[in-house]
């Protein structure tokens, strides 16, 4: 059916590999070139390591999960635009976005009105997940620029026995830059399709003492895609489902860190405006009064210290504030339209102590205790004109737990990792969640991991006090946590020095599965409640491979099953299927590299039950850099082949067009 | 669906039989245990250049012995290396060692995760020998060690024993112990 596209992507392979035939010599990665290298050099190289998945740093295969790293080279050589584009190209991860928000999803995870909070999001270690949604907010919500971050760490499985809420299909931890990686000023433009603009100054120094400043800000404006289709609306009193001009999208956002030794300050602040072109909950189609405000903004006072005894000791304070608002055009029976306001303010303080080091020989052991202070969590609803007060509350709700884990080194190459963590919520009481994991290495090149581990997901805010349809609040305090519980297994093996290959298979079994479920007594009235016991099974095989002329990439392909013990309920928003192609081609040499991708996902059902068609996409980066470090050029084309695609959503459109070609040229600049 | 699917399955193969055959493409040696290994078997190459020997324990024109004591992770790298650095520099032998015996007629021992449990005998043994001892192994600088690897920040690191003297049996040099780190730093 779409065989230009398969042409053009065994087109692209080919030329790749004319350009290795050609270029065969260039870039030699054996032990001809590190036999070259000073102490100097090889203490610049990288290696494959995670910190994420025991709180210190290890390497990849002795961590107890399925991990994958992306880094800024491959943030800029793909051309990533925002965390969504980045998410996308992991293996078995997919963001379904409503043309309001993205919602991140993983191994058959992403219901539409469920906010993507089964996910954990950490900048620097500090978590970003609100209490209000859960939401990991990736598109321009999202906290950072991509251009500051230095690496990411994505870590599958259950990490809820050593960071509490939310760490239930997987931890992302975002390492940002240090003010000594930039060295100076950096500013980047970007223009792109659909009026896109993005601007961007970052400073970043170390001083000869020892103090390390970064600074950074930027402003994002996009007039969107101004002709939307809605089919649900195709009706001439509804414009013809045309949405014209509703698609706008602002956002600014400021990161700076100062640090001195062992101390650091640090904050972020993100502010976006979203035109919301949808209609969805009812409101009146074509108003360009739907709008959204999302505001996030946090602040990390951190001490980390290596005492003596070599057990390092880190202590975290932090303030975390999120504000949404959101104007609702509805038309009331006289025919008028009337502004409805959603109003939330959100805040909370933290507190985190953390010690790890050694025990004898064998153990690596780390503990830590965490506290969140809820203290206010402000909600507001009310018709604009004529005023009518909807509801109004200030509740607060607190927080705490303690985690142990120990890492005992059986034999040279058999790692034993048992841990938990026990919390405590004023909401609904405590949950224990213990992991387990056996990490074997055999031979030199093969790592076998056997995993087992449970994790929750607190209610969040929303879902104890929403209910659609009637204006009664507070609907559902008494919502527990839903729970889920992992068994994984793991063989990465590296069956030549330029292949290497991961092989997972996995079981979820979740329980008291949150959920948006019609009330007995009015159908019209939805609210959630712990409802439904869901089985997730699938498998995920990855390939990682580079030449010695520099050519490398990945493919991987993620399959996941999920059902639900109530034969009735739709899993909407779950495809099968998703596979991902990486390829990145040096032209001569690193400074012109082409970053090629292919992304595939499955048909998945709808809220209703109706079928999502699947779609592939493909996506191309020219990245170059002609005048030495100091300047960097992007061109990209996304979307390459003009696929028409849909993402499901919540209601009433349950599905909502994605872009078409769209492409983006980027300049950054280095003082 | 099943048709594109299908297609994936045969694109992959492609691509992995692209990388395979071509030129450019294979890499035929036993590789490290992991990428860290290929990196360490650099270093251990390096630190021939930073070290002084007696002249009784390495007289001047013989090659710098390098024994692996116990699981060798470095694949073939560290033999390939020392192979290609030939001819610049003093040529560099590496051999698989299984006793304390042995340990005594190389100059740089490194010492696998295997033996972590006899590492303080062993290290004992070589007390006076003048060897130079590198290691991954927990413990080992505390246990008589002189180099033990580490990795900070997704690089790799060495650092050195505190009880390093001018007058320690093999010297190294001071640009070694400039570059060597504290263990267990962030």
């Amino acid at each position: 059916m779409k065989h230009h596209l398969w042409t053009s992507l065994l087109a692209f392979t080919a030329t790749a590999w004319v350009w290795g035939i050609c270029h065969a010599e260039t870039n030699d990665l054996t032990a001809k070139d590190l036999a070259g290298l000073s102490l100097e050099d090889l203490m610049q190289m990288e290696i494959p390591t995670v910190v994420t998945a025991s709180k210190h740093e290890q390497k990849v295969t002795e961590a107890p999960a399925s991990v994958s790293v992306v880094t800024a080279d491959e943030i800029k050589r793909y051309g990533y635009r925002n965390f969504a584009d980045l998410l996308n190209a992991v293996r078995g991860f997919y963001v379904t976005y409503d043309r309001a928000y993205g919602f991140t999803g993983a191994r058959g995870f992403n219901r539409t009105r469920d906010y993507g909070g089964r996910i954990l999001l950490l900048v620097d270690g500090h978590r970003i997940n609100d209490p209000a949604y859960g939401t990991l907010a990736g598109r321009e919500d999202f906290l950072l620029d991509l251009d500051l971050i230095e690496r990411v760490e994505i870590v599958r499985g259950p990490g809820s026995a050593l960071y509490g809420d939310n760490a239930f299909l997987g931890v992302i931890n975002i390492i940002t830059r240090r003010g000594r990686d930039l060295g100076g000023a950096e500013v980047a433009a970007t223009y792109g399709s659909f009026d896109t603009y993005r601007g961007r100054f970052s400073y970043g120094a170390e001083s000869s003492n020892g103090v390390e400043v970064l600074l950074s800000g930027s402003l994002y404006d996009s007039r969107g895609d101004d002709d939307l289709y809605f089919p649900d609306f195709d009706d001439p009193a509804t414009l013809n489902g045309r949405a014209r001009g509703l698609d706008d999208e602002q956002s600014g956002r400021l990161f700076g860190r100062i640090g001195y030794r062992g101390f650091s300050v640090s904050g972020g602040w993100v502010d976006r405006e979203k035109q919301i072109p949808t209609a969805r909950y009812g409101s009146v189609f074509g108003d360009p009064n739907f709008v959204a405000w999302d505001k996030r903004a946090y602040g990390v006072a951190e001490f980390q210290h290596t005492l003596p005894s070599d057990w390092q000791i880190i202590v975290r304070g932090s303030y975390d504030r999120y504000k949404y608002r959101a104007s609702y055009p509805y038309a009331n029976e006289a025919g008028a339209t009337v502004l409805n306001w959603e109003l939330l303010d959100a805040q909370w303080f933290g507190g985190e102590v953390q010690l790890s080091g050694r025990i004898g020989e064998r153990h690596r052991v780390t503990l830590g205790a965490e506290y969140r202070d809820l203290f206010s969590v402000d909600q507001t609803y009310y018709d604009e004109d004529p005023y009518n007060l909807i509801y109004a509350s200030d509740p607060d709700f607190q927080s705490g737990g303690v985690f142990v884990q120990d890492e005992i080194r059986i034999l040279p190459n058999l790692l034993l990792n048992v841990g938990g963590r026990l919390d405590d919520y004023d909401t609904f009481g405590q949950t224990v969640n213990p992991r387990a994991s056996l990490v074997y290495s055999p031979r030199a090149t093969t790592t076998l991991k056997l995993l087992y581990g449970e994790a929750y997901r607190a209610p969040n805010v929303n879902e104890m006090y929403y209910q659609e349809g009637t204006d009664i609040r507070d609907v559902n305090p008494n919502l527990d946590a839903e729970e889920v519980t992992t068994y994984e297994a793991v063989w990465e093996e590296q069956f030549a020095p330029w292949l290497r290959t991961s092989l997972t298979a996995f079981r979820n079994e979740v329980s008291d599965l949150i959920a948006f479920s019609p009330d007995v007594d009015a159908i019209t009235s939805f609210y959630y409640v712990n409802a439904g016991e869901v089985t997730a099974e699938g498998t995920e095989i990855e390939f990682e491979a580079g030449r010695r002329d520099g050519v490398r990439g990945r493919a991987s392909y993620a399959y996941a099953n999920v059902e639900s013990k109530d034969a009735n309920e739709t899993f909407d928003n779950s495809p099968e299927h998703l596979a991902k192609l990486n390829l990145l081609i040096p032209l001569g040499s690193e400074r012109y590299t082409l970053g090629l991708q292919a992304q595939y996902v499955s048909s998945r059902l709808a809220d209703d039950g109706s079928t999502i068609d699947d779609y592939w996409l493909a996506h191309a980066n020219l990245f170059a850099q002609p005048l030495g470090d100091d300047l960097e050029l992007s061109v990209g084309i996304y979307n390459l082949f003009d696929q028409s695609y849909e993402d499901p959503a919540y209601g009433v459109p349950n599905r909502v067009e994605q872009d078409g070609r769209s492409m983006r040229v980027k300049i950054t600049k280095r003082f | 669906m099943n048709t594109r699917l299908h297609t994936f399955r045969q694109l992959t193969a492609i691509i992995a039989l692209g990388f395979a055959c071509g030129p450019g493409g294979l890499a035929i040696a036993e590789p490290a245990r992991s990428p860290d290994y290929a990196l360490k078997a650099a270093f251990l190459l390096n630190f021939t250049l930073f070290a002084d020997w007696p002249e009784s324990a390495l007289p001047s024109d013989a090659p710098v012995v390098i024994g692996v004591w116990g699981d060798n992770p470095f694949g073939s790298v560290l033999e390939d290396l020392a192979k290609e650095r030939g001819g610049k520099t003093r040529p560099v032998r590496v051999v698989p060692i299984q006793s304390a015996e042995e340990a005594k007629r190389c100059q740089i021992v490194y010492l696998a995760a295997d033996l972590q449990n006899e590492q303080g005998r062993h290290l004992q043994e070589l007390a006076i020998a003048p060897v130079l001892t590198v290691s991954d192994n927990p413990g080992f600088l505390q246990s008589g060690g002189t180099i033990r690897f580490l990795i900070q920040s997704n690089k790799v690191r060495f650092a050195t024993s505190e009880t390093i003297t001018s007058n320690s049996i093999v010297r190294l040099s001071s640009r070694l112990l400039q570059l060597a780190v504290k263990e267990n730093e962030p």
